[in-house]
């Protein structure tokens, strides 16, 4: 009996240091792993971000302009407190205004998106204003910026430079986001 | 209800005899609304959808001193003969001066399918901040049309121009941050006859179809006014 089983004994250890059982103790850490991420992702932010974009700068300019939606798709209200970008020294977070005829521009301190709705960040209206470029910043250029929310979480996406296109027609369903803008500027 | 009925009685009179008058009444105002909703609109098919000025007088422009990039001169001499739009503007404005430029060049395609070459308005970006828009202002102007010219010059002749073009510029924390200050400007694109003359505006954001067909017209309007005096 004492023989059958350390015999056991044996096997069992020899089981788990099988190719198998490893493989399996592998998969189960990746899956756990995973699950992890997907939760502290779903946890940590009620933002998505669509459409996000930089408008290719004409020669010798430093401070170049991002754009993009942000979708609060939580059940309060969020609001963008920073953002940041390893390819600028800085980013902020301005508004551009018309006030009686003259074009002004604000920095602001916070951006909030109530709970369901969309803020679209647009030539002419809210911008991110990216700083002093590290290095030249090109064409197509996927460009990381990070940004932080209210309630501590934070986001990175990667804004495509692009050229920015003319004001669409008002007609058909061109009068959308910032990315019809571009759509515009390439197909015609 | 004894007390009512004296009350109620002569209303009651009036009204059989007001009614069908009140009846006319609001028939006929809603016919001269209906007809001031469709005159507008078809007298003015372009111009509903672009916000603008228009003079009811030319206002000549005084002389000012500019250069282009090309070290050239540019002053008064340099808007007669042509039609010309003018703009405000600075180089290190990330958001509106690009986003106006690039609808400019957009209005300077269709004007092109609208009038004439003669009739075809030059576009003028007057840089406004001549400390960083000096060196770069040729370049940048090009970024967004082969045919756009800008000048700048000393902040004194710069004020002149401004100044004579109704516009408005005010630097915004200079002092604090010597690099990175903003400049507000005016943000309407002046309309300049080949007089030297403003005789209106258009405001962005300009929708480039229906701001051509405006400056069209008025090009148009302004040929025809010409051709009656002669």
């Amino acid at each position: 009996m004492k023989i059958a089983s350390q015999r056991l004994k044996a096997r069992i250890a020899d089981d788990t240091a099988s190719p198998q059982w490893r493989l399996a103790t592998i998969t189960l850490m990746v899956a756990a792993a995973l699950l992890a991420t997907i939760l502290a992702a779903s946890a940590s932010s009620s933002v998505t971000v669509s459409k996000p974009w930089i408008r290719e700068a004409p020669p010798g300019m430093t401070v170049h302009a991002g754009y993009m939606a942000l979708v609060n798709n939580g059940s309060a209200d969020i609001a963008l407190t920073d953002a940041s970008s390893p390819a600028y020294e800085q980013v902020e977070l301005h508004i551009s205004k018309v006030v009686d005829g003259i074009a002004t521009m604000q920095k602001v301190a916070q951006i909030t998106v109530p709970p369901g709705k969309t803020v679209t960040f647009k030539p002419g209206g809210l911008h991110l204003m990216m700083i002093k470029p590290k290095s030249a910043i090109k064409l197509g250029q996927k460009v990381p910026i990070e940004l932080t929310f209210s309630d501590g979480s934070s986001l990175t996406i990667d804004a495509e430079v692009k050229k920015g296109g003319a004001m669409p027609k008002m007609d058909h369903k061109m009068h959308h986001g910032p990315m019809d803008h571009s759509k515009m500027h390439h197909s015609g | 209800m004894s007390k009512a009925l004296p009350n109620a009685g002569p209303s009651k009179r009036r009204t059989p005899a007001s009614q069908p008058r009140r009846r006319f009444l609001n028939l006929g105002l809603c016919a001269l609304g209906l007809a001031a909703v469709f005159g507008a609109t078809q007298i003015q098919p372009a111009q509903a959808r672009v916000d603008s000025n228009i003079y009811s007088t030319p206002k000549s422009l005084s002389e000012f001193k500019l250069q282009q990039a090309s070290g050239a001169a540019f002053g008064l001499e340099n808007l007669k003969g042509k039609w010309s739009l003018i703009v405000l503007g600075y180089t290190h404005c990330p958001d509106v001066c690009p986003f106006t430029l690039q609808n400019l060049a957009a209005v300077e395609e269709e004007l092109s399918l609208r009038v004439s070459p003669a009739r075809k308005p030059q576009v003028v970006f007057i840089g406004v901040d001549p400390d960083r828009d000096h060196k770069i202002i040729g370049e940048y102007v090009k970024y967004f049309s082969d045919d756009f010219l800008g000048a700048t010059g000393e902040w004194s002749e710069i004020s002149k121009a401004v100044e004579t073009l109704g516009g408005f510029v005010r630097y915004e924390g200079k002092d604090k941050d010597p690099e990175g200050y903003k400049v507000f400007h005016s943000a309407n694109i002046a309309i300049i006859d080949p007089q030297g003359r403003r005789v209106g505006s258009v405001n962005p954001p300009l929708q480039p179809a229906e701001a051509a067909d405006f400056i069209a017209a008025l090009i148009a309007k302004s040929a025809r006014e010409a051709a009656a005096k002669n």
